[in-house]
């Protein structure tokens, strides 16, 4: 099985490479060297935050002309420290359209949901961060308490009350989505069968959570949703296609090293690890 | 034959190499010895007649030469061959014996060695060649041979005769190709038995051994060592005499000039490349030259007299050094022999030494804005190229020399150079002197690509200590000072910083962040357990905060403007984020060699303080010891009346930035008593601020050293001479004062308006006016019972430095706050009180204009009002002359007062009545306090007055004590003026925490984002408990570097254009730096959580801007001219990128100049190129200040820029 964006195929933990393709892409304007993702201006769902009169807006000091890029960057830093977490089994990836719309998928590796991979979309409001928490929708509704059985969405706010813009961040939701099936909550459920099973018959709770698996894991090769350059989408195994990508994500981990060795280091230091004096390290300067 | 000599070449290189083709021809020619002996003469006489002489190897000069020794018949032999030899050297293709059969070769070679040897013993009967080597021996430094006078003259005739033999003999040779195997081929076992090149060597010895003679002896060795086609070296019967001929130049005179040195470092070029070939050959070249007794590798010490040689022959000789050095780090026979039995490394550290010394002392190269030696600068001075070259050549042998040479040639550089020449000359007795060393090792920095080399000269900046000074000290110092030294000083710093040096930024910045004493707990605790990760997030809103605020400032007078351009301005944004992005990634490639990522967590924060002797406390006591000492820093100048207030209707002159300056000022800056006595007195004021409000730990300093106190005569001398008229050095020395005070300003209003917002704590709100008068008084109240204290520590101190004017004694006990401005206006510093009674004035003005903003808004409103209270200075001391006389008044009536607490209230109550006089009690305190936000600092006179003080001095010690409840333990202190002294500290301390408690309790929420941040307001307050446990760790302090860094950023205003572009580019590349400590420092906005006495980036920038506001606010036609100037500069800013773009993407459809795509045009609205719109018409005094106000909100783009880059920078993270 592999993970396949209809662009290069590229996990979204594999450092900055991705960053640079979606850098790259096609519809924006070239500044020559100075090259920079620019306001996205076929990106939808953005509002400029200052015509939209928002009192929280001004009140952080988002410049109209500032405004994008401050929302494009702060949604960048989200991703990087997404990326950074390094969450086990979460691959998420802002959407070609709009940088308020993020792919993802999880695996489920053990527990009741073992084997189950669950495709699922991030809506982040266009007011981040000063608005409400982010969505996060299942694009098949899985059978949990916490996922509403129709629209597929999952409970974040019980988790997110409030939204608190130095506090939260994007990576705790999607944390947090993975949490929900290692650890059932069935207060105030969204799906009141899926509760009232889990309490009542875990066997035929369990039942139910192979089938939801087994019907997930069926449409995992369907079109994606959304129709988006950057949508996630699963092939089969086609090994044409993918062992040359598997080749290179393998070999990606030795090459930094190499990378270090190769590279011309500008810096210095003459500092021994574990010491705050200068020139503490062995090869000293001769002074005397 | 000729002619077919020529042809063949010409066919030969049409074709190539070694065609099968010439086969023919050279068969015909090849066969008998007549034959081959015929084209051998008839090729080289030909060739040599008709080429002359100048061709081949000899230039036109030694050609000269030559024919300048006239009457020497033998002459023409030599050179004649030479020409002939060089040509056939040139052209030996021409004239190939492939194919002759090598026998044949051979029995020419020996007919024509025959015939040599004929000649050669017809001259030298009875002598074999072993006499004639140990006559040798004895003779190698006077060539002129007295034993060729002995045997008279040699013909011509044969001279010459013996030089063509020779001449085919050596083309023989060097054509002849080694045996099977790697033998010998015949001829040159032939020579190595014969002693073939030994006997010709001592023939040219026999004949008068001229400079020509050598010339052609280092020639000959020359060709055979580049054309023989077998090795030569090898043989000691060939190498012997080539050393010797070696060893007989070794002296070389001048008088030929200096061919006979061209052609033998030639030579021993050559033969250090062939050594460099086949190290075999080493040996040998050790071997031989034991012969010849002391010097052992002769080749290398022939060429240490050339090592700092200029020109060509200089760096040939170099070359070979080199040669030799890389041979040194895989023989370690030769590292041993140039460490232990030459003199490489002292020659080459020396020589730097004497380069130096030959470099101007003063440069006259500099325009106002002039900071470093660039290119064009320093390819004018010819001694400085050389030195540049040397050090260069020093650099390459540190990196290609054996371990062993590397560090004793840096030892020597250290010990021989940066400690005995640049040290002192660091500390030149003139501010020009000494700038011009600055920029010279500004150079250098810049100059050497060398690591180990670099390190050397970063280890003397670093470590070495001048006069107990640290150098990296003395510099930081220089930074603040008026001149262009601190200019130039700044350049130095953007070296160093640009290094990405780990040493270098731990001493300048990094030892004082690890303690992490800048941070609150909190914050502290939240750094262990995120690594400062999440504190990235809040770096993102502040700058933009800030960029509102400037785009306000300009959208408020052109909205057309605005409009017009808010393309460029993001095009131009994008720039910024793009540049931001390269200097990060840049930084964090460059850091990976780091030893730790300094987040806080490594290295730890705990651990530090024990593992750096001394602390940082000492680090800064010294520190500030060394800004006191150093008379460009502590040099204040107190105008003449006549310059006093020149123009003070004026709006943006000198005096108004004087007067500003002098705000608070006198409190840190100082002259040594020593000059108290001095007829200058009258305008060059020694005030001993820092002394008034310090305790000394340890003993009194010594003086500061001779040359310091020369360079303060010197500097005196300056104010008193032809400077003072230059309102140039006015503007400096009015710039230096602003920087200095800047610290203590903020300090001072820091706990004002913590004082404010204790009271309107304390007070309900909607108060009217009539009310504020109990504000004031509460505030005056709650502040000065610490206050009073400290100020009596403070004056107590003083007075013991000050003592000795017998009748202030009396008064010492009473009238502790009169007195001091009592005596601050009678030294003349009516200024500063003035400008501070504006300010206060002002505040209160504030207060009562403005009793609604105590509404929701209250801790917001007063902190802002408090910094523009502060630069509202810049605009209102324009009219604040009149206040003089009042303040004089003030002054007298305040002397009058002699209890310290009716004073308090009595002011308090007089304030609405005498806004001036509120100044002496209230504010001349503050001063007081705000000078010393480190409190460390030395007190210099104080042993000379402590006796007589006794009295007054116990008298207020025991009121000190006991207002703290504490009982006064008196019969210690006379005797113990150590105990005493740690007391006062301990006091001290304790009077800080208390205020500090205050400050914290009162719960003020300074927050800049009210909104987003109340959630965090308990926190606060829980933190305001801490801060006491917190302060154990000594007082917050991020260096000295910082700190003069932020408070020449305090100053754009009344900065050149080049010192503000030298700041902001400085702390931009700090800022991008990706140390989460140093990044979070720089960059944080959260002024909550930082510790009160530590000021941020963050924290100028709001000052800078409410300054600018000001400013601006209060000239009408300010904001058109800052909206021109900015027009200006973007669209040239753009224009030069857009043809950058053009240069580098000719092709690039987008950017096609021929056919401009239309939409990106329009979008631009660039102008069509080449057409800039003009300067606008700025008037020149406004110049500065308004490209300092553009430069400041590019500035914060620039920040903000790198403050997003920093977010979504991905390499951060340690564990990568």
């Amino acid at each position: 099985m592999s993970a396949n964006t209809s662009r290069k195929q590229r996990p979204d933990n594999e450092e900055q490479s991705g960053h640079g393709e979606q850098r790259a892409s096609p519809a924006r304007l070239s500044l020559g060297k100075k090259q920079l993702p620019p306001i996205p201006k076929n990106a939808t769902p953005i509002t400029k935050p200052a015509s939209s009169g928002t009192p929280a807006q001004s009140a952080n000091g988002t410049h109209a002309s500032y405004g994008p890029f401050y929302l494009e960057y702060s949604l960048l830093a989200e991703f990087t420290l997404v990326i950074k977490q390094k969450l086990p089994g979460i691959y998420v990836q802002p959407s070609y359209k709009s940088a308020l719309m993020w792919f993802g998928v999880i695996f489920i590796r053990h527990g009741l949901y073992q084997d189950g991979v669950f495709k699922f979309t991030v809506y982040i409001p266009d007011n981040y961060p000063d608005g409400e928490c982010p969505k996060l929708v299942f694009d098949i509704p899985v059978f949990h308490p916490l996922v509403d059985p129709v629209s597929g969405e999952l409970d974040v706010r019980r988790a997110f009350t409030k939204w608190r813009r130095n506090h939260n961040h994007i990576w705790q939701v999607l944390m947090y989505a993975r949490t929900i099936f290692y650890k059932i909550n069935t207060t105030e459920p969204l799906n009141p069968e899926a509760a009232v099973l889990y309490e009542k018959d875990v066997q035929l709770f369990k039942s139910k959570v192979v089938d939801s698996v087994k019907l997930c894991n069926s449409h995992l090769f369907d079109h994606p949703k959304i129709d988006d350059p950057y949508a996630i989408s699963f092939s089969p195994w086609n090994p044409a296609v993918h062992e040359e990508a598997k080749e290179r994500m393998f070999t990606c981990k030795r090459r930094p090293e190499d990378h270090h060795k190769g590279m011309q280091v500008s810096g210095l230091s003459w500092v021994k690890p574990g010491s705050t004096q200068p020139f503490s390290k062995d090869d000293s300067p001769p002074q005397s | 034959m000729c002619h077919v000599i020529n042809f063949k070449l010409c066919k030969r290189r049409r074709r190539g190499e070694g065609e099968e083709g010439e086969e023919g021809e050279e068969g015909e020619g090849g066969g008998t010895v007549e034959e081959i002996e015929t084209r051998l003469t008839h090729s080289s006489r030909t060739a040599g007649a008709r080429l002359a002489r100048p061709c081949g190897l000899g230039s036109s000069s030694e050609a000269s030469s030559c024919l300048q020794s006239p009457g020497q018949e033998s002459d023409v032999g030599p050179i004649k061959m030479m020409a002939s030899v060089g040509v056939r050297g040139a052209r030996k293709k021409s004239l190939t014996l492939r194919g002759v059969d090598p026998e044949t070769c051979m029995i020419v070679f020996k007919n024509h060695w025959a015939q040599v040897v004929k000649i050669l013993e017809k001259h030298e009967p009875g002598r074999s060649g072993a006499g004639a080597l140990s006559f040798l021996s004895g003779h190698t430094s006077s060539p002129s041979g007295s034993g060729a006078l002995r045997l008279g003259p040699i013909p011509a005739d044969e001279a010459s005769a013996v030089q063509n033999y020779v001449e085919h003999m050596l083309f023989l040779l060097m054509e002849e190709d080694a045996g099977q195997g790697g033998a010998m081929g015949p001829i040159l076992e032939f020579v190595v038995l014969e002693g073939v090149m030994e006997r010709l060597f001592l023939w040219s010895l026999r004949r008068q051994f001229t400079e020509d003679m050598k010339l052609e002896q280092l020639r000959m060795y020359q060709m055979l060592l580049s054309q023989a086609k077998q090795p030569l070296l090898h043989h000691k019967p060939v190498l012997r005499p080539l050393m010797m001929l070696l060893a007989s130049c070794a002296g070389a005179g001048t008088d030929s000039g200096g061919v006979v040195e061209a052609e033998l470092v030639l030579l021993l070029n050559q033969l250090c490349v062939a050594l460099v070939k086949d190290p075999s050959v080493l040996e040998l070249f050790f071997h031989t030259s034991e012969d010849q007794g002391a010097a052992n590798f002769l080749l290398f010490s022939l060429l240490i007299p050339y090592t700092h040689r200029q020109g060509s022959v200089g760096q040939q000789a170099r070359d070979a050094l080199l040669l030799i050095m890389s041979l040194s780090s895989s023989e370690p026979r030769v590292a041993q022999h140039i460490g232990e039995s030459t003199y490489f490394c002292p020659v080459l550290a020396t020589g730097l030494s004497g380069l130096y010394s030959s470099l101007p002392a003063r440069l006259q190269v500099y325009s106002e804005d002039w900071h470093c030696l660039d290119q064009a600068d320093w390819q004018q001075v010819p001694a400085l190229v050389h030195l540049l070259h040397s050090l260069d050549f020093c650099g390459a042998v540190t990196k290609v020399a054996h371990p062993s040479i590397r560090s004793q040639l840096l030892s020597y550089i250290y010990n021989g150079f940066l400690v005995p020449v640049l040290a002192p000359a660091l500390h030149k007795l003139t501010v020009e002197e000494v700038m011009t060393t600055t920029a010279y090792l500004d150079l250098f920095l810049r100059s050497i690509s060398e690591p180990a080399l670099l390190q050397t000269f970063l280890s003397f900046i670093l470590l070495h200590t001048h006069d107990n000074v640290h150098i990296l000290d003395t510099l930081v110092s220089r930074v603040n000072t008026p001149f262009q030294l601190g200019t130039v000083s700044l350049a130095l710093f953007r070296t160093l910083i640009g290094l990405f040096c780990e040493d270098v930024m731990l001493q300048l910045v990094f030892r004082y962040l690890i303690p992490c004493s800048h941070l609150s707990r909190k914050q502290r605790s939240s750094l262990k357990q995120m690594g400062l990760l999440l504190q990235q997030r809040r770096l993102l809103p502040a700058p933009h905060a800030l960029l509102v605020s400037r785009a306000d400032l300009s959208v408020s007078d052109s909205v057309g403007y605005c409009r017009g351009s808010d393309f460029l301005m993001d095009v131009n944004y994008l720039h910024y984020l793009s540049d931001a992005r390269q200097a990060i990634s840049e930084s964090h490639r460059a850091c990976r060699l780091w030893s730790a990522p300094y987040d806080g967590i490594n290295p730890s924060c705990d651990d530090n303080r024990s593992e750096t002797p001394g602390g940082d406390v000492d680090e800064e006591e010294e520190f500030e010891q060394r800004v006191k000492s150093d008379s460009i820093c502590s040099l204040v100048t107190t105008p003449p009346p006549s310059a006093l207030s020149p123009t003070p209707s004026s709006s943006d002159t000198v005096s108004t930035s004087y007067q500003t300056g002098r705000a608070g000022s006198a409190l840190e800056l100082e002259w040594d008593d020593i000059f108290e006595d001095d007829d200058l007195t009258s305008s060059v004021m020694m005030n001993s601020g820092f002394a008034n409000g310090t305790v000394t730990l340890g003993p009194p300093p010594p003086l500061p050293p001779q040359h310091i106190q020369e360079m303060r005569r010197s500097a005196i001398k300056l104010v008193h001479g032809s400077y003072v008229e230059e309102s140039e050095f006015q503007d400096d020395v009015l710039v230096y004062d602003l920087v200095a005070q800047k610290d203590t300003k903020a300090a001072m209003l820091e706990r004002i308006m913590a004082a404010n917002r204790l009271a309107r704590g304390s007070v309900s709100h909607g108060q009217q006016a009539p009310t504020a008068v109990t504000t004031s008084t509460i505030t005056t109240m709650l502040t000065q019972t610490g206050r009073t204290v400290m100020e009596t520590v403070n004056s107590i101190m003083s007075t013991r430095r000050r003592g000795e004017d017998g009748e202030r004694e009396e008064r010492i006990g009473s009238e502790v706050c009169g007195e001091e401005v009592k005596r601050r206006s009678e030294d003349g510093e009516r200024e500063e009180c003035r400008s501070e009674t504006g300010r206060r004035r002002e505040e209160e003005e504030d207060q009562k204009i403005r009793p609604e903003s105590q509404g929701e808004t209250r801790g917001h409103k007063v902190f802002t009002n408090g910094f523009d209270v502060k630069n509202h200075i810049i605009s209102e001391c324009d009219d604040a002359d009149e206040d003089r006389q009042s303040l004089k008044k003030s002054c007298n009536q305040i002397d009058l007062t002699t209890n310290t607490t009716v004073h308090h209230k009595h002011t308090t109550h007089q304030q609405l009545l005498y806004p001036t006089m509120c100044l002496g009690t209230n504010t001349l305190p503050n001063g007081h306090n705000g000078s010393e936000p480190h409190y460390t600092t030395t007190s210099q006179g104080l042993p000379d007055n402590k006796v007589k003080n006794n009295n007054g001095f116990l008298s207020q010690y025991q009121d000190l004590m006991l207002s703290l409840g504490v009982e006064p333990d008196c019969d210690d202190i006379a005797e113990d003026i150590g105990t005493f002294r740690r007391r006062v500290r301990v006091l001290r301390q304790k009077l800080l925490e208390e205020e500090e408690g205050l400050f914290q309790e009162s719960g003020c929420s300074s927050s800049w984002e009210d909104g987003e941040e109340e959630e965090e307001a308990m926190e606060e307050v829980e933190e305001g408990e801490e801060t006491k446990g917190s302060r154990r760790n000594g007082v917050p302090f991020t260096g000295p570097f910082i700190s003069v860094l932020l408070s020449r950023l305090e100053n754009i205003l009344e900065n050149s254009i080049a010192v503000n572009l030298l700041v902001t580019g400085i702390l931009a590349q700090l800022a991008s730096y990706p140390q989460p400590l140093l990044r979070a420092f720089m960059l944080s906005t959260d002024t909550t959580h930082t510790q009160p006495n530590v000021r941020t980036l963050y924290q100028v920038l709001v000052s800078v801007h409410a300054q600018v506001e000001r400013y601006v606010a209060a000239r009408a036609d300010y904001p058109a001219l800052v909206t021109q100037a900015w027009r200006f500069l973007l669209v040239k800013d753009q224009d030069s990128k857009f043809r950058e773009c053009l240069e580098s993407h000719s092709s690039d459809i987008i950017l096609d100049p021929s056919l401009p795509n239309g939409s990106v045009r329009n979008a631009l609205a660039l102008p069509p190129l080449g057409v800039l719109p003009p300067c606008p018409p700025i008037p020149p005094q406004a110049k500065s200040r308004v490209f300092a106000i553009v430069l400041f909100a590019e500035f914060l783009k620039e920040l903000a820029a790198i403050a997003q880059e920093h977010s979504v920078a991905l390499d951060c993270s340690p564990e990568e």
